[in-house]
């Protein structure tokens, strides 16, 4: 309404931009079906735009765990949350896809209207679609890639991914804004009337169409949700078909990230001589522990979640040492923070840090058994970190420093 | 029908043709604009100081970019062209059928994709990492989209064959097709 309305003092601003042929998708026929539909696209645009949110805040919480900023410490409980973070992170990201692909075919027309634009804030408004389109497709394509390990760009993901977002939201910010008054109005009831409604066929016809496509729609994020989720959600595991993890496949019935032979430490970790130091500032006595020295210290059992950034998360009971146990044996001074070592020979995630909550929770373990087992390999053996509420790039295996920091 | 289930009139834009969207440039777009602009500006600073590298950035913006250009000019059309072959082809009565078919089609081989190249290596050397034969997951999703249409499409004709003899005659009118003769893209 508001732009019909606006249409004579716009005109007088209008820029001369010579038409283009009425030919293809610039016909004004081109594009009959009654699903190119403002309710349509409203509809979708506000079942995206949950998603996005979700994603967003979900990566952001998952990025500030994993690059902390000194205003920022991330609690250890409670102890399963970062499994549920980040399997809506990955979850709605892949619900989002169909959703995506529907609006952008809705509002695909929009992309031939002529003129492009009619003043400064419509052109302002079709320039952010840029990178609210580009991104939107970056973020779900590159983040789909990733979670099958398969990353055929040049640019680290993460920074590539994460301020991406940053970019695409900001753009996705510009267009609620362009669009709150028109979805609110074509969502919300009409007001009623004291005269009838005349339903013409084909109005009628148009209405059924649009609510079958969008049923149609969220039963095909439905259909990619219930095939992927189960890496996830344990009881749907068997039906994960195109997940690209099975939590019941690998070493000890769970899978791993990064393989003991892809950081060097297949021979070392089964070094008989193997030791855990623990050291750093403030330790009144540095400790050089054996695997035996460490056997022989009480013992602890907690469940907690594997939870990968990449979406597959898998309870298991490990069994282990207490961190905090360690600390205090070494005089390390109390509250201190710590970070994990590994003795990969990769520095890319060869530790990770541990805040205070974390170094001193009761279930925060140098895990050596899992399931009753010992550790495989590819699990971390012969020593693991295993956390709660942390990601599991940050549950460092192959562990050979506790360091105070 | 009750009233409560009938379908409420189309008004304005929803007329089949009609343009999709409106936009309004008040004071909220203004609002918008400017705490958008500002996420963006940071989101480009922050990925400028993080890959500093110009080839890496390079690689970045193709991807960025060429993500919003593949949409367009190849995925939208080819949507478009699918969408309008069906319009052609198939009764309107089975076409939502056949769209959650070739939806649910399209979106099994968009998430098998990475799946599917992966029979010749096992990503990183880790055989945890996709660990199913993908050719049949791919085939048992496909099986059950389809099975799903068909079901769909059984339904509608039994409810047409149901309509038809309750009413004297055999099958809607509404399945002629467009009388415009104009692309259903």
């Amino acid at each position: 309404m508001g732009e019909t309305m606006k249409e004579p003092a716009d005109a007088k601003r209008r820029l001369r931009i010579p038409a283009p042929p009425k030919v293809g998708p610039f016909r004004d026929d081109a594009f009959t079906s009654p699903l190119h539909n403002e309710k349509v696209a409203a509809i979708l645009g506000v079942a995206l735009g949950v998603c996005f949110t979700v994603c967003f805040v979900t990566g952001l919480i998952s990025h500030l765990i994993q690059n902390p900023p000194s205003w920022f410490t991330w609690p250890s409980r409670p102890a399963g949350y970062y499994r549920i973070n980040q399997g809506l992170h990955v979850a709605t990201g892949t619900a989002a896809i169909p959703l995506l692909l529907a609006k952008l075919w809705t509002v695909y027309p929009k992309l031939f209207a002529w003129p492009p634009f009619r003043n400064v804030a419509q052109a302002l408004e079709r320039l952010s679609l840029v990178p609210l389109i580009g991104g939107s497709l970056f973020l779900l394509t590159t983040g789909l890639l990733n979670t099958s390990q398969y990353r055929p760009w040049a640019f680290g993901f993460r920074p590539g991914h994460y301020w991406a977002a940053w970019i695409t939201m900001g753009a996705l910010v510009v267009h609620i804004g362009a669009k709150f008054a028109t979805t609110r109005r074509v969502l919300l009831p009409a007001p009623a009337t004291a005269e009838p409604v005349v339903v013409t066929p084909e109005e009628r016809r148009a209405v059924i169409e649009r609510r079958t496509f969008l049923a149609t729609i969220a039963g095909a994020a439905g259909l990619v949700t219930a095939f992927t989720i189960g890496q996830t959600v344990g009881g749907l595991n068997r039906i994960a078909l195109l997940s690209p993890r099975r939590v019941d496949v690998g070493p000890q019935g769970f899978p791993v990230n990064r393989t003991a032979a892809s950081v060097g430490v297949l021979t070392t970790a089964r070094d008989p001589a193997y030791t855990l130091v623990v050291a750093g500032k403030g330790v009144r006595t540095p400790l050089t522990l054996s695997l035996a020295d460490l056997k022989a210290m009480p013992q602890h059992e907690a469940t907690l979640p594997i939870a990968c950034v990449e979406g597959w998360s898998v309870n298991r009971t490990w069994r282990g040492v207490r961190v905090r146990d360690l600390l205090e044996m070494a005089g390390a001074p109390a509250n201190s923070s710590a970070r994990v070592v590994s003795i990969q020979k990769s520095p890319r995630l060869k530790s990770a840090p541990l805040n205070h909550w974390q170094a001193h929770d009761p279930d925060s373990l140098l895990a050596m058994e899992v399931n009753g087992e010992p550790l495989d390999i590819e699990h971390g053996y012969p020593i693991r970190f295993i956390g709660p509420n942390r990601p599991g790039v940050q549950q460092t295996k192959w562990v050979g420093r506790l360091e105070v920091v | 029908m009750t009233a409560a289930t009938e379908p409420t009139a189309p008004t304005g834009p929803e007329r089949p043709g009609a343009p999709v969207e409106t936009s309004e440039h008040g004071w909220l777009f203004w609002i918008s604009f400017v705490v958008g602009l500002g996420a963006m500006l940071f989101g480009l600073r922050g990925l400028l100081q993080n890959i500093p590298d110009s080839h890496f950035r390079i690689r970045w913006a193709q991807w960025f970019v060429g993500a919003d250009l593949i949409h367009d000019v190849i995925v939208a059309p080819v949507i478009v062209g699918v969408g309008w072959l069906v319009y052609r082809v198939v009764p309107v009565r089975y076409r939502p059928a056949v769209r959650w078919g070739l939806i649910g089609t399209g979106l099994t081989f968009l998430l098998g994709a990475a799946p599917l190249r992966r029979t010749a290596k096992v990503p990183n050397g880790n055989p945890t990492v996709q660990p199913l034969n993908y050719s049949t997951a791919v085939a048992t999703v496909l099986i059950v989209v389809w099975a799903i249409a068909l079901v769909w499409a059984l339904a509608v004709w039994g409810l047409g064959r149901r309509d038809g003899e309750a009413g004297g005659r055999s099958a809607p009118a509404e399945d002629s097709d467009d009388p415009a003769g104009t692309v259903r893209g």
